[in-house]
């Protein structure tokens, strides 16, 4: 699915957020793969991702621990970290590509940022094939509002709900919380581990102060 | 939901991204509404009084199409149940010259019918679009007309698929890049004749450092491209299985 494309937002608060994906691909490689996939989620945990998981396993936000993590990935996983800053993701590149092992992998995250991401780590200069986000459709008044979406695309499967997610704002307002405990708690909810917990609590704070 | 054991709080209903839940003496899931996605369930209700009952089809489909922790068996994909180009260096389902697409109905959050499903794929199957194998979507559909079919995975009459609700659904299919202009076209006019929402996601390859499908996007009044999509870094090759 494509559940890390869509992230809304200003391109200056999409200058922290690069989520990778790995997964294998059925009937060329995912048969058997779970050891690379393994062996690549100790690379990505290495760089201290903001949050990692895979789907049918758990992720860091929901308090899983990296080893559990790793350990319990199958050849059937799309297992996915975020990170915060493009240094990093930098480096994670280059880790994957120097370890070579032919899983795919994908960076969502703004297109020139990302192309500059591949220069530095030494893996080309464009992407082999990009999923242009072309924004939505139809029956728009249905949806949460633009300041709600901020936080609701970031999980792409959308676990976290509008509901939740303002509440959460009205409970940083009255003092009840933080905007890094109300991002952790949203966090729980996405299943897979793409729900960058930093930029939201950036986004909840700005949100708050509105 | 264990009504005796419910004590009101209305935290699963904070939690519902379809709002499917609603609190009196007790909460109550409209059944018609909820989507079977779980997300109540790991809502930490403090007095565990949610559980899902072991679904069978037809209802299980919407448990299938939006419970990221429900794998398709059928395409080995968790999540929506598909690979989409997150393997496309392996695969190349898009190559140049084409145009992939991903078309998702109810997202962002508002979930949609399944009659929405299929008026939008009837819609693009008029234009001869070549819909995706490994998708379940197109697992429900006739792939010629866009009309769900009985002869799917799950054995359900397309009079119960049509009953059917989603967090989202994924339709993916692939065109000539020559298309592109038509294919949104059609996809603004049928927009204004579903009640739901879709996000459109266009694959395109890249030709000498150029996406190479953008210009065709730029000229289209109305339609934009972001500036955050999604990348395949080319690092992955095929090996056995």
């Amino acid at each position: 699915m494509t559940h890390t494309l869509y992230r809304e937002g200003s391109v200056e608060s999409l200058k922290n957020d690069f989520i990778f994906v790995i997964t294998g691909a059925k009937g060329f490689n995912k048969k058997g793969c779970a050891p690379r996939l393994r062996e690549m989620l100790r690379i990505i945990s290495s760089f201290n991702p903001v949050n990692m998981g895979s789907m049918e396993v758990g992720n860091l936000g929901r308090g899983m621990p990296t080893k559990e993590i790793i350990n319990n990935v199958t050849d059937a996983a799309i297992a996915q970290a975020a990170f915060d800053d493009k240094e990093t993701a930098i480096k994670v590149l280059r880790a994957l590509k120097e370890a070579d092992l032919g899983i795919s992998v994908t960076i969502s995250g703004l297109t020139d940022e990302v192309k500059e991401i591949m220069r530095e780590a030494g893996v080309g200069d464009y992407p082999h094939t990009t999923n242009l986000a072309l924004g939505f459709m139809g029956r728009r008044e249905k949806a949460a509002s633009d300041d709600t979406r901020l936080v609701t695309t970031m999980c792409g499967h959308h676990m976290i709900s509008e509901g939740i997610t303002e509440h959460m704002l009205k409970m940083i307002k009255d003092g009840r919380t933080t905007p890094m405990e109300a991002a952790i708690r949203l966090s729980k909810q996405c299943t897979c581990g793409a729900f960058n917990t930093v930029r939201a609590a950036q986004i909840l704070e700005q949100l708050a102060g509105k | 939901m264990v009504k005796d054991l419910c004590v009101a709080c209305g935290k699963c209903a904070l939690y519902c991204p379809v709002k499917a839940i609603t609190v009196d003496e007790a909460a109550f899931v409209d059944q018609e509404k909820c989507v079977e996605c779980g997300t109540c369930i790991r809502a930490e209700c403090p007095v565990d009084a949610l559980r899902q009952p072991d679904l069978k089809p037809p209802r299980l489909i919407r448990k299938l199409f939006s419970d990221p922790l429900a794998t398709f068996a059928e395409t080995e994909v968790p999540g929506r149940g598909t690979e989409e180009m997150k393997t496309n260096d392996v695969t190349n389902n898009v190559d140049f010259g084409e145009a992939g697409w991903g078309i998702e109905l109810g997202r962002p959050g508002v979930s949609t019918s399944f009659t929405d499903v299929e008026k939008v794929a009837m819609a693009l199957a008029e234009h001869c679009v070549e819909f995706l194998d490994l998708n379940p979507v197109s697992m429900l559909i006739d792939h010629g007309t866009g009309k769900f079919t009985e002869n799917n995975p799950w054995k359900s009459s397309p009079s119960d698929i049509r009953r059917l609700r989603s967090l989202s659904a994924i339709l993916e299919f692939k065109t000539t890049k020559e298309k592109v202009p038509e294919i949104i076209q059609t996809l603004k006019e049928v927009s204004g004749e579903i009640d739901t929402v879709f996000s459109v996601g266009l694959i395109s390859r890249w030709k000498d450092g150029e996406l190479e499908l953008l210009p065709l996007v730029e000229e289209i009044p109305g339609v934009e491209a972001r500036p955050n999509s999604k990348h395949n870094m080319g690092i992955g090759r095929p090996g056995s299985g």
